[in-house]
């Protein structure tokens, strides 16, 4: 092999590098099969059929409606954790943290028994106001932003905690009321680190499975999106599946070079 | 306008506990060793620390009182303050950055760049007036910083040691800019340095202040 090497560079041991060739084959070998199979030459028709189109649009809506619902609600809640000192902000954060690691079938369950029809809190919205939102619409939006939530929490209090405060303080002095400090100096020096959480969000959100499928059901048209789609298609129709699988793999690609250009690029 | 102050604060092993008066139009050099609470002074007065004990009253106005429960918000303070470091909006331009104070005091958009720039031309930097503030020298991010707390109209002023880290030709230019603006000051005036010399330059009367606590006037 006539690899360029920068000198001083010597080869790796053989204990490492096998492990490293494996590691890489594991990770990289089924993505390659994945693009290796799709059905390159049907594509276009596989993903203008109605149902794919359907779970797309679905998955859209949905995946960008819990990014919405994820910043409206995160936002102030990193806020808090990077900049709050009050009893509890490690177990807020913990609490916070928690569904990243949840299994999300785990996660489904529990909305249930929080939204469901018959739950702590789903009882009371049904009786009160006739809401339901298990196995609709708005159910997958919630389940969605349950799981990715964290994700856009997390990156944007790291945001928040950069932001230098004697920035603000100077604010602060010009008669910049706290409101004001945050909206036109907090918030825009965090912004690219807001936009990689918002990225991240919805890059989990659009990819959510079991929370979903538990709390939101499998309907086709109602609840169906692209990940639940995907997996129903492998038995009957498998090259609308490979090709969906595609689709999915293309975005989270798209995003992960977005992100290295946002961090690289300041 | 003159400043009153009695300050008392503790910053861990650190005390303050100094008191002071300013006279209406008078510029007041704090020097003194490094650690001594030049700073603290300075942001104690500008509402950055609260005090725990003493007053704070500027033109007859109570800022700061434990005692009677008085406690005026940095942002309701009309205190410019020139940190040592300029402490520029990174993300705004210059304009932007000296205009910033106007907008709280509901100074319509025209208007606040139409002054901005004014003061930008009278600090020497009217070219620089798009320029993104992370993009100025040390220099000229510190006249900037004197153009947006003056653009106020404080009633007060303090800077922290203004000509820190610039280097030779930026500090003589700047105690030229400097003694220029502090001549039409109104209000008190409260500089701090460590060079007795900015102070004969600019014509303060001179306090030197040592481990917090000691505060004598210097001839």
């Amino acid at each position: 092999m006539k690899a360029r090497r920068s000198r001083g560079a010597r080869a790796l041991p053989l204990p490492v590098l096998l492990p490293v060739l494996c590691g890489a084959a594991l990770l990289g070998v089924p993505l390659f099969a994945l693009v290796a199979r799709a059905p390159w030459g049907r594509l276009a028709t596989e993903l203008a059929s109605p149902e794919v189109l359907t779970a797309l649009q679905l998955s859209l809506y949905c995946s960008v409606s819990a990014t919405a619902l994820s910043t409206l609600l995160g936002v102030p809640l990193a806020w808090l954790l990077a900049r709050g000192e009050f009893r509890g902000r490690r177990l807020l954060r913990a609490l916070v943290m928690l569904p990243m690691i949840l299994p999300p079938v785990v996660g489904g369950v529990a909305l249930l028994l929080a939204f469901g029809r018959r739950g702590l809190v789903g009882a009371w919205l049904d009786q009160a106001f006739g809401i339901q939102l298990p196995f609709t619409l708005a159910g997958a939006v919630l389940a969605e932003t349950f799981v990715a939530m964290p994700f856009l929490v997390i990156a944007a209090e790291g945001g928040f905690r950069q932001v230098d405060r004697r920035l603000e303080q100077a604010a602060a002095t010009l008669g910049a009321s706290r409101l004001r400090v945050f909206a036109r100096i907090t918030l825009p020096l965090a912004a690219p680190a807001l936009g990689a959480g918002a990225a991240l969000c919805w890059a989990r959100a659009l990819g959510e499975f079991g929370a979903t499928i538990t709390f939101a059901g499998n309907l086709p048209g109602r609840t169906q999106t692209l990940p639940l789609a995907v997996y129903i298609a492998l038995e009957t129709r498998p090259e609308a599946a490979f090709a969906m699988s595609l689709v999915l793999l293309a975005v989270a690609l798209a995003v992960l070079v977005a992100l290295r250009e946002t961090w690289t690029g300041r | 306008m003159s400043l009153d102050a009695a300050l008392a604060v503790q910053l861990g092993r650190f005390g303050l506990d100094v008191a002071f008066r300013v006279d209406d139009g008078e510029r007041v050099a704090l020097v003194g060793p490094n650690g001594a609470g030049k700073t603290t002074v300075l942001f104690a007065l500008a509402g950055l620390i609260p005090l725990e004990r003493g007053r704070i009253e500027l033109g007859g106005v109570l800022l700061d009182d434990p005692e009677a429960g008085v406690f005026v918000a940095p942002e309701a303070r009309d205190i410019g303050v020139v940190f040592q470091d300029g402490r520029l909006f990174p993300h705004l331009s210059a304009l932007e950055n000296v205009a910033f104070g106007l907008r709280s005091r509901g100074v319509k958009r025209a208007e606040r760049r139409s002054r901005a720039r004014d003061w930008l031309e009278r600090v020497g930097l009217g070219a620089l007036a798009d320029a993104r503030a992370s993009t100025l020298s040390g220099g000229e991010a510190r006249k900037v910083a004197l153009a947006r707390a003056l653009a106020i109209a404080p009633r007060a002023l303090l800077l922290d040691e203004p000509f820190a880290s610039l280097d030779e030709d930026a500090v003589i230019d700047m105690r030229e800019t400097l003694r220029r603006h502090l001549a039409e000051l109104r209000g008190p005036c409260l500089l701090v340095t460590h060079d007795p010399a900015d102070t004969r330059m600019l014509g303060a009367r001179t306090l030197r202040l040592v481990d917090g606590t000691d505060l004598e006037e210097m001839r």
